[in-house]
């Protein structure tokens, strides 16, 4: 059995009154759910909050699921929806990644090599930092795409756009990123 | 092969090239940042987020569970609910026809201000359904309409809805 298809069947299992189920695509799934959205937060209390109300609006609205999306993706359109409406809560504005998480300075310490440590160092800060200052939805789709692994109509079913808008996003987020760069290595050599 | 193509290619093939990606990113020096720049988010992907540990996961199932069970609805309701996974069609049909035969028969027992509860609760679901996924949809309204109805009450109202949505779905 594909992982897919055990999905697949753990949804049906669940809609035919077996909790264990339900159980199952929890473990399966709330590391995944919650590094999104403590990417998207970038802070524990509200991610663990994100998460289980993610989970209790599965639970409370599985058999809403009509398979015509992949559960994977349903289950990440609702995570976002949570962490939007979290952010309206909190009356917070655009989400910042945390720069300096110990998730973040683990990973300085990590690199073993002392030149690709300083070079990878100042670049993933800096990578990270404009990523930040990109729209919600452009960075919100490059956290799907490459840190989640979602293909651009995964992404567009959590984005709730086609896939050629999804596209649009993720493409003109890089040519952002790259004007952001060079604007940068410009303004160190002056 | 212009720029944008190369892009356009690049963003969907990060991993491998063919020959005209290639000979155009050895001439283009902004196809070579873009592809870089593709690279470099790829190192970020091993940024690890915050770990919270074992500790936290281990006990996550069962605090969400607390937290499911503290809000989940009754039996009856639940099974009212599923009601609303039929496509939207059928259930538009359905209704037309149930809040016709509620009107007259079934739930007249219901007092006047329960019965306008139940049809505004389904009037403003149905209008709800039209217009948004069906995953966004809240049911804290219309909970709160139906809780006050007795299980008998709610029983009839479940059973008629059932049958008539089955009929109307087959009927389409
Ligand atoms: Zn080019």
């Amino acid at each position: 059995m594909t992982p897919n298809e055990n999905i697949n069947n753990l949804v049906l299992e669940f809609k035919e009154g077996n909790e264990k189920a339900f159980n199952e695509l929890f473990l399966q799934f709330q590391k995944p759910i919650y590094g999104l959205a403590m990417r998207i937060l970038a802070n524990h209390s509200d991610a663990d909050e994100v998460v289980q109300k993610t989970f209790m609006q599965v639970y409370l609205n599985l058999n809403t699921f009509r398979g015509e999306s992949s559960f994977k993706t349903w289950l990440y359109k609702i995570a976002i929806n949570q962490c939007k409406d979290h952010l309206k809560n909190k009356e917070q504005q655009i989400s910042k990644i945390d720069l300096e998480t110990p998730a973040m300075k683990k990973l300085k310490v990590q690199s073993s090599h002392p030149l690709k440590k300083i070079i990878g160092e100042q670049h993933t800060q800096i990578l990270l930092e404009k990523i930040n200052a990109l729209s919600q939805q452009q960075k919100t789709a490059i956290i799907l795409r490459v840190f989640d692994d979602l293909a651009f109509k995964e992404i567009a079913e959590a984005l709730d756009c086609t896939e050629s808008t999804a596209k649009v996003h993720y493409h003109q987020a890089i040519l952002k990123l790259k004007g952001m760069f060079k604007d940068h290595t410009r303004g160190e050599l002056r | 092969m212009n720029c944008h193509e190369c892009e356009s290619f690049l963003i969907d093939n990060h991993t491998h090239n063919t020959e005209g990606t290639l000979e155009h990113l050895n001439s283009c020096t902004s196809c070579q940042e873009f592809k870089k720049l593709l690279d470099s988010l790829q190192e970020l992907k091993k940024a690890p987020v915050e770990d919270p540990g074992e500790a936290y996961f281990s006990t996550l199932l069962q605090r969400t569970r607390s937290r499911i069970e503290e809000n989940q609805p009754q039996p009856l309701l639940k099974r009212f609910f599923s009601l609303f996974s039929v496509p939207t069609f059928a259930f538009s049909a359905a209704l037309g026809v149930i809040l016709v035969v509620l009107a007259v028969n079934q739930i007249e027992d219901l007092s006047l201000f329960q019965q306008k509860n139940v049809y505004g609760s389904l009037a403003k679901e149905l209008i709800r359904m039209d217009s948004h996924d069906v995953s966004d949809h809240s049911e804290d309204s219309i909970l709160d309409d139906m809780n006050d109805l007795d299980d008998a009450q709610l029983e009839e109202i479940i059973q008629n809805l059932e049958e008539t949505m089955l009929e109307a779905t087959e009927r389409t």
